[in-house]
């Protein structure tokens, strides 16, 4: 299950936009596809760049704990990407008409994709639903601007129904990001046990040969050992692809703020200390440490969906 | 095997660096075509004028002397998007050139930092008009660069040429622009420092305004020089391979219509020839504040004395280096990290100066010692530095040219492994440029008129110049330096600083330099496209779409 990985809860959804017009804010006949459109195009982002910040404005989504990311796009049809390429000589003999068209993939309705990755310990549906209640009671009347859009949000009246929904539009997050680990895990490299596992095959192979209990000739035991060899080769693959990494160090986003906080704060002291003495040097940063508390990870901190820490450090 | 390339299609400029070939003085005239007709008569009248790639007489990549005589004075021509549009090149060929050329510089500031002190409204009233008004909007560039004479002036060769070039204009119909800066001349001044020897004769000096020497790291491609000088010249210059030996750059990264670093052509136009042979170039005319910059290192190198227990001399010296990657004179701190490893290595060295002043013809050994001595200056590896105590990542020499610096697998002790260049191989500039304003004391205050025309040549002024400037220049992720700018060129948002790491086994901390002004802010510049001789005629016959 890869909707949970490395200490995050990946949750994609795909919820169908609703067919026909709809009246607008101001009063104009619109498609539901072109308000949201506008919606999501005007709904304010995160503090990350000069203008987010000069906005003055957040996301709706940063106040709600544990947010790493929240993205929201539309899927509004299958781009078609030509004739599938063929062989023309395969063709010729197999008599595949080039002027009989192809089948050509559709949508049949447009999809809103909301993504969120969010701090969870086990990935199981309690957690997700703990997320998507805070969600509700943090962001409700975005999450209705957004959502009027789609189709079987009527049905959606409070924070267990939004969870319902949340759930019928949940689709598998099959290649998550983990963003935070930045360092291998040797635990997990595949090379090392395909090179035990064959070697494992092997000896078993020679073992097998010798103990002449082997009754159908050297050929099908060599046949039988590539073919044993390969079966476990796949299945170590899907395994290690699909096992669920651990927690990286201080990946969650409490951590991650005062980290960002912590840093901030102490580039600002190396730099005003320089050239101290060391009596001096070691006062100063006692004081430091009690000013910024760097094992206190509720504060002070970076605001979540602040690009830097500026105003709490001035 | 490399082909060979066309080099009387090629403008000069391209290849050569006139700067480094004896040519000290540049004046960049600019134009405006109010007809078809008339811009048509100029460009046709210059073509023949023009100076193109072919190999020079006597010149280091002329091994076998059949080059062409060294002209007294060079001419290179180059268009803006404008410009191209005002000569009725067709929309089915211009629509093919590219989206950053068809917006120009100034469209472009937010990607390149003209903001603030760079901002349009600081620069000189011929850019800033051109931006503004249509009718004063620059087309056409011709650049003139020309040799010394013995008593340190331009040979007059230059002003005959300027004379030739603004009857011919006046003759075509095509307008001359001022307004380059408070000067009236009608013209881009720039030419480098010159100093007096010994013998009273003036030298051309590499140096710029804040006392470095420049221009030492320029790429070689492909086709630039002839096998025997690209070996010397490709060490450290071209690009570094798995094998750790140094290459040439592929020459679709400067010469448009061959293939680049990615195994790729460029993007083209319809017809092909109007790019093929062609390149784009990134004028850009940048002012140093000489004294900001000095007061700067006057009261960091107090601190910096005070706090590593040396001489002031000794701090201002070494704060120089670390901010550039090189001493002035030019020794790259990757071969001598240390102010005491800088004395050791100017008296390992105490012959060269002698041998470079040299009148009469050089003896084969000194020769061969002045060559191993450009060696040095050029010749390394940021494999050896990971730490960055010698060469500070942020140095300005470690962002403008990468090197192996962000080889992934720099830390990997098995050199199979290793990826050279490979990141930065698609990131390189051809600097063509030379300082403008007067040298003389007491004239470098903040406020005069001086700094550097700065001009890159690349295949793609998205991808390589704007990249670098952007990415690397006033932006430090890559770099390992967060958001530090350039601690030269950088633009300086609020809190601006430069971090000094220390070689850990010295027992000394890291030196930050804070509280960092702005030294270098754009005073004017546009894109332009130099097309080959080929391009050109048919730009001026009008013959790109012959149907």
């Amino acid at each position: 299950m890869a909707n949970f990985d490395g200490g995050h809860y990946f949750l994609t959804m795909l919820a169908p936009i609703r067919r026909g017009v709809l009246t607008d804010v101001d009063g104009a006949d619109r498609s539901p596809q072109q308000i949201l459109r506008q919606i999501l195009g005007t709904l304010p982002v995160a503090q990350q760049d000069a203008p987010s910040l000069a906005s003055g404005l957040n996301s709706p989504f940063a106040a709600v704990p544990g947010t790493h990311f929240v993205r929201f796009f539309i899927i509004d049809e299958l781009r078609f990407n030509g004739r599938r390429p063929s062989n023309p000589i395969i063709d010729l003999f197999t008599g595949v008409d080039m002027l009989a068209p192809e089948t050509v993939d559709d949508l049949i309705d447009p999809y809103l994709v909301l993504t969120v990755d969010f701090d969870a310990k086990t990935g199981d549906d309690a957690e997700l639903r703990a997320y998507t209640d805070a969600l509700w009671r943090r962001a409700e009347p975005t999450l209705r601007l957004i959502f009027d859009n789609c189709m079987g949000f009527d049905a959606v009246k409070d924070a267990t129904s939004f969870y319902l929904y949340v759930k019928k539009c949940q689709v598998k997050t099959t290649m998550p990001f983990t963003d935070y680990w930045t360092v291998p895990m040797p635990r997990w490299a595949l090379p090392g046990l395909v090179g035990k596992a064959l070697a494992g095959v092997g000896a078993l192979a020679l073992a097998v040969a010798f103990s002449g209990l082997w009754p159908w000739g050297p050929v099908r035991l060599i046949l039988a050992t590539i073919a044993v060899a390969l079966v476990i080769c796949l299945w170590l693959t899907i395994k290690v692809g699909t096992a669920i990494w651990p927690k990286a160090p201080h990946s969650d986003l409490q951590s991650v703020l005062k980290a960002l906080y912590t840093q901030q704060a102490f580039v600002d002291f190396a730099t005003r200390h320089q050239g101290m003495s060391d009596q001096d040097l070691h006062e100063a940063f006692g004081r430091f440490c009690q000013t910024h508390r760097p094992d206190d990870l509720k504060s002070p901190t970076q605001k979540p969906g602040a690009l830097t820490s500026k105003e709490h450090l001035a | 095997m490399t082909r060979n390339l066309d080099l009387a299609d090629i403008q000069g400029n391209i290849v050569r660096a006139y700067g480094r070939f004896g040519f000290p003085f540049a004046r960049y005239f600019l134009f405006h075509i109010p007809t078809t007709k008339a811009g048509r008569a100029f460009v046709q009248k210059i073509e023949p004028r023009l100076t193109t790639a072919e190999r020079w007489q006597g010149g280091p990549d002329d091994p076998d002397q059949s080059g062409v005589p060294v002209p007294r004075v060079t001419l290179n021509v180059g268009f803006t998007w404008k410009g191209l549009v005002a000569l009725d090149v067709p929309i089915s060929t211009l629509s093919g050139l590219p989206h950053e050329f068809i917006e120009g510089m100034v469209k472009r500031a937010p990607i390149l930092g003209d903001e603030g002190a760079s901002d349009l409204g600081q620069w000189d009233p011929v850019w800033r008009r051109s931006a503004e008004n249509d009718t004063s909007a620059i087309h056409l560039m011709v650049s003139i660069s020309a040799q010394m004479a013995n008593d340190g002036q331009p040979v007059p060769e230059l002003e005959a040429q300027s004379n030739w070039l603004r009857k011919t204009a006046r003759d075509s119909g095509v307008k001359l622009l001022r307004g380059h800066a408070r000067s009236n001349a009608d013209y881009q001044q720039a030419g480098a420092r010159l100093d007096q020897a010994a013998d009273g004769s003036m030298k051309i000096s590499p140096k710029e305004h804040f006392g470095f020497v420049d221009g030492i790291g320029d790429p070689v491609f492909e086709g630039q020089f002839e096998p025997t000088v690209e070996t010397t010249r490709v060490k450290g210059r071209g690009k570094l391979t798995k094998e750790q030996t140094w290459k040439p750059l592929a020459t679709g990264e400067f010469l448009l219509g061959h293939v680049d670093e990615s195994q790729e052509l460029p993007p083209t136009t319809l017809p092909v020839q109007f790019t093929q042979n062609g390149s784009f170039m990134a004028f850009r005319k940048l002012h140093e504040d000489v004294g900001a910059f000095q007061d700067y290192i006057d009261e960091q190198s107090a601190k910096f004395a005070r706090i590593m227990g040396i001489s002031v001399e000794e701090a201002s010296e070494t704060l120089r280096a670390k901010m550039v990657g090189r001493w002035a004179n030019g020794v790259p701190l990757m071969a001598a990290p240390t102010f005491r490893d800088l004395k050791k290595f100017e008296k390992n060295w105490a012959d060269i100066p002698g041998i470079r002043a040299k009148s009469s013809e050089r003896t084969q050994t000194e020769k061969a010692r002045l060559q191993a001595y450009k060696d040095v200056l050029i010749d390394f590896r940021y494999r050896d530095d990971q730490d960055g105590a010698k060469c500070p990542f942020g140095a300005h020499i470690r962002r403008g040219n990468i090197r192996d610096f962000m080889d992934p697998r720099l830390a990997s002790d098995a050199p199979g492994t290793w990826d050279g260049s490979a990141i930065s191989n698609r990131r390189r500039i051809l600097r063509r440029g030379l300082p403008y304003g007067s040298f003389d004391p007491g004239a470098e205050r903040s406020d005069q008129e001086h700094g550097v025309i700065f001009l890159a040549v690349c295949a793609s002024l998205e991808r390589q110049f704007e990249f670098v400037l952007q990415q690397w220049i006033n932006y430090g992720m890559d770099v390992r330096s967060g958001n530090d700018t350039c601690p030269l060129l950088g633009v300086r948002p609020e809190g601006a600083k430069f971090v000094i790491a220390a070689d850990p086994d010295s027992g000394h901390p890291p030196f930050i330099m804070d509280g960092m002004p702005q030294f270098v802010s754009t005073r004017g510049g546009e894109y332009f496209f130099l097309p080959s001789v080929t391009s050109l005629r048919m730009i001026a016959n009008g013959t790109v779409d012959p149907t």
